[in-house]
């Protein structure tokens, strides 16, 4: 019978049952003859989404993505303890040579590259924080997001300070002759870009040596906990237990002076090559008579300046106009008395007798 | 000895289980659609550049108690939260209790707005809003209800015009901000705020969404994603998730000059503690705050540690100081089953006691 969901119908379970079987069988074979094995249910995992993904609307597969990436290291933690098991119960010592392995590629970038595939995928769940730092940078540089991973390729040592140093005097050549001042302008940015890529890898080193604290602390940890009556047995709760020793290291780590120093530095790093590249772009504008990002700041504020004054002007002629309203009317100016009608009659006489002689 | 015993049928029976969860739950995630929050009838009442005063629609046929009451949210992330669907929504809670609710929803700043300070947030837009509420009640002072950064302009706010303020509600509301366990605090620190909003102009969503983020990484990136799994299969939960996943992501801009006055006065210099936050021609001086002052903070908030805001005690003027305690974070003092059945209607209840 076949599943009317065509994202996970029932043969395909099936049949992706017997992949895993008989690779697990292989792979047992494999491990008596010393060769490595593959890293297959990841591999699924990836295939299976890559194969629905573009059915799924862009909302839902962002957030299966995410999901889908979390798989990926839980897979790939799998995948390490299978591949040590042989078919019976994972050996104590797989563990420890695990969070060896680990250790070692979190302390050598150079061993990083030459890592298991199983182990890259599982070690990228420490890249998180980078991750999310790295989506914001790439919105807010004025050159490509993954500009600082160019610098340094999986596995090779840090951009040397060496070269570094080269580059820095290479940018601090003085300008000659009549293009002098843009010739600087360019060598600021790049400067500032150089200090960018310091900032960003002295975070990252921070990072890598928060990874291995948590790979310690769990072995401690697990040590810690060997009296237990109910041991560890599903692959879940491992990872659980992992994430909260990965959780308790960062936020000890984060809270700290070093750290804050750290990213202070490096939003500090990046907020100058924005502000650089904005500078440049401000330039380009003026050359064609375009108005400019400073410009436009100074129309904005000017305006806002303005709208403060019109309302403390609005506030204060309402108060004035409440004051005046709940003011007692003001006193009318007396009205002469109304004369004694003899004394009326005589002065209208009089004003009759002075408008004839008027008159004549 | 490693207290670890894993066989490798059932690490196949996990992963087998994993991916059946996650073929079957797409079907769910596809049909979720388009998923609804700030669920309680409520009408603009005053409008604003980007901001928008509600009133919500009591629930009880007669509001019982006679004093409105101003919900003033963060500038960060949406105020629907405190609405977020019908069996979690604070706004609610609080109509049942008897309360008149009004809400100030502060809208997306642009561009346009960068030059706003925060002299034009508590002097402008609140007093005005407060003004406007006041009028159409015929009431001298309202009450007021500040959350998480809402809260602190509403001490502000309260300490500037103490004679508009009937009774004040502090939720989550950072007010040490240099207290040891201040994890926001100490990364600001060294941070050059004034290169930082020169630079930027606004303040992206983005950069607020990832620093918040990165405060618990792996658990807020990465574990919680695999947790999801187990629940695709229920619509309900799916529908859950996604909605506060639509909150959490739908961050406006900070508008700059607010940004920096609030990094630089706040969390950089705790003046608000030290002395000295000025807010357009006055200083506010939270021992103007003479009116009776509820404080609600969560045990669990990583983001106001509960000290933060239990420092409020003793530097207020008022000697009607009451806290509330709520065992939870951040999130859950106003979502949770359990928020949902103390908060409001011990809001209720002590407003009731001075209001009625």
């Amino acid at each position: 019978m076949t599943d009317s969901n065509p994202f996970s119908s029932e043969d395909w379970l099936k049949a992706q049952r017997k992949y895993w079987d008989a690779w697990f069988d292989m792979s047992r074979r494999a491990m008596e003859a010393g060769a490595p094995a593959d890293n297959p249910w990841t591999g699924a995992l990836e295939r299976w989404w890559q194969g629905v993904s573009p059915a799924v609307a862009p909302d839902a597969r962002e957030f299966y993505d995410r999901m889908v990436e979390m798989g990926r290291s839980y897979f790939s933690m799998a995948e390490e303890f299978m591949r040590k098991s042989g078919g019976s119960e994972v050996p104590l010592d797989a563990f420890k040579t695990w969070m060896d392995q680990l250790s070692e590629a979190l302390r050598n970038p150079a061993t990083r590259a030459d890592a298991a595939p199983g182990m890259k995928d599982f070690m990228a769940f420490w890249q998180l924080p980078m991750d999310t730092w790295q989506r914001f940078a790439s919105s807010v540089m004025p050159v490509p997001g993954d500009l600082m991973k160019a610098f340094q390729p999986e596995g090779a040592a840090s951009f040397s300070e060496g070269m570094r140093e080269h580059l820095d005097r290479f940018l601090s050549m003085p300008g000659l002759g009549y293009s002098r001042e843009s010739q600087a302008q360019v060598q600021d940015f790049g400067r500032r870009l150089l200090d960018y890529q310091r900032a960003y890898q002295a975070y990252e080193a921070a990072l890598s040596k928060v990874a291995l604290d948590s790979v310690d602390r769990f072995r401690a940890r697990l040590e810690e906990a060997s009296h237990r009556e109910q041991p560890i047995s599903s692959l879940r709760e491992l990872f659980n237990e992992w994430v909260d020793v990965c959780e308790e290291v960062y936020g000890d780590y984060a809270i700290s002076e070093e750290h804050a120093r750290h990213y202070g530095d490096l939003v500090n790093a990046l907020m100058a090559v924005k502000q650089e590249g904005s500078r440049l772009v401000d330039e380009a504008l003026e050359t064609m008579n375009m108005p400019t990002r400073r410009e436009v700041s100074t129309l904005q504020q000017r305006l806002q300046e303005t709208r403060r004054e019109m309302r403390r002007l609005r506030s204060q002629m309402e108060t004035l106009l409440e004051a005046r309203a709940e003011a007692p009317p003001p006193a009318q100016p007396a009205r002469p008395k109304a004369a004694p009608k003899a004394k009326a009659s005589r002065a209208k006489s009089a004003k009759s007798a002075k408008s004839d002689t008027q008159r004549t | 000895m490693i207290p670890v015993q894993l066989r490798p049928d059932q690490i196949l029976a996990e992963l087998s289980e994993f991916q059946t969860k996650l073929g079957h739950g797409i079907q769910n995630l596809m049909a979720a659609g388009e998923i609804p929050t700030g669920v309680t009838p409520k009408e603009a009442i005053y409008q604003e550049d980007k901001l928008t005063l509600y009133r919500f629609q009591p629930s009880t046929k007669k509001v019982q108690n006679p004093v409105p009451v101003l919900i003033v949210y963060a500038l960060v992330n949406r105020p629907y939260m405190t609405d977020l669907q019908e069996n979690r929504s604070t706004v609610r809670g609080l109509l049942e209790a008897g309360l008149d609710v009004y809400l100030i929803d502060w809208g997306y700043p642009d561009r346009a707005d960068r030059f706003l300070g925060l002299d034009d947030y508590i002097n402008g837009y609140i007093d005005r809003c407060v003004d406007v509420i006041r009028k159409r009640h015929k009431v001298d002072a309202i009450n007021i209800l500040g959350i998480c950064q809402g809260g602190t302009f509403s001490l502000c706010y309260s300490a500037l015009h103490p004679e508009k303020v009937k009774n004040l509600i502090t939720m989550v509301t950072p007010v040490d901000f240099h207290t040891p366990d201040n994890m926001l605090s100490r990364w600001v620190r060294h941070v050059d705020v004034d290169l930082l909003v020169d630079t930027l102009g606004n303040i992206p969503g983005e950069l607020l969404n990832a620093t918040f983020l990165m405060l618990k990484p792996y658990r807020l990136i990465g574990q919680k994603y695999l947790d999801m799994v187990d629940l695709l299969d229920d619509s309900s939960q799916v529908n859950n998730f996604l909605r506060m996943e639509k909150w959490i992501f739908d961050s406006p801009d900070q508008a700059g000059e607010a940004y920096r006055q609030f990094i630089k006065d706040f969390y950089q210099q705790n003046k608000l503690v030290n002395g000295g936050v000025q807010i357009g021609d006055a200083v506010a001086k939270l021992a103007n705050v003479t009116m009776p002052v509820l404080n609600i903070f969560a045990e669990q908030d990583h983001l106001v540690p509960p000290a933060a805001s239990k420092a409020l005690e003793g530097k207020v003027g008022t000697k009607d100081y009451t806290e509330l305690s709520f065992p939870g974070g951040h999130i859950g003092i106003y979502v949770s089953g359990k928020a949902q059945k103390q908060v409001p209607p011990a809001i209720g209840a002590w407003l009731d006691e001075r209001t009625k």
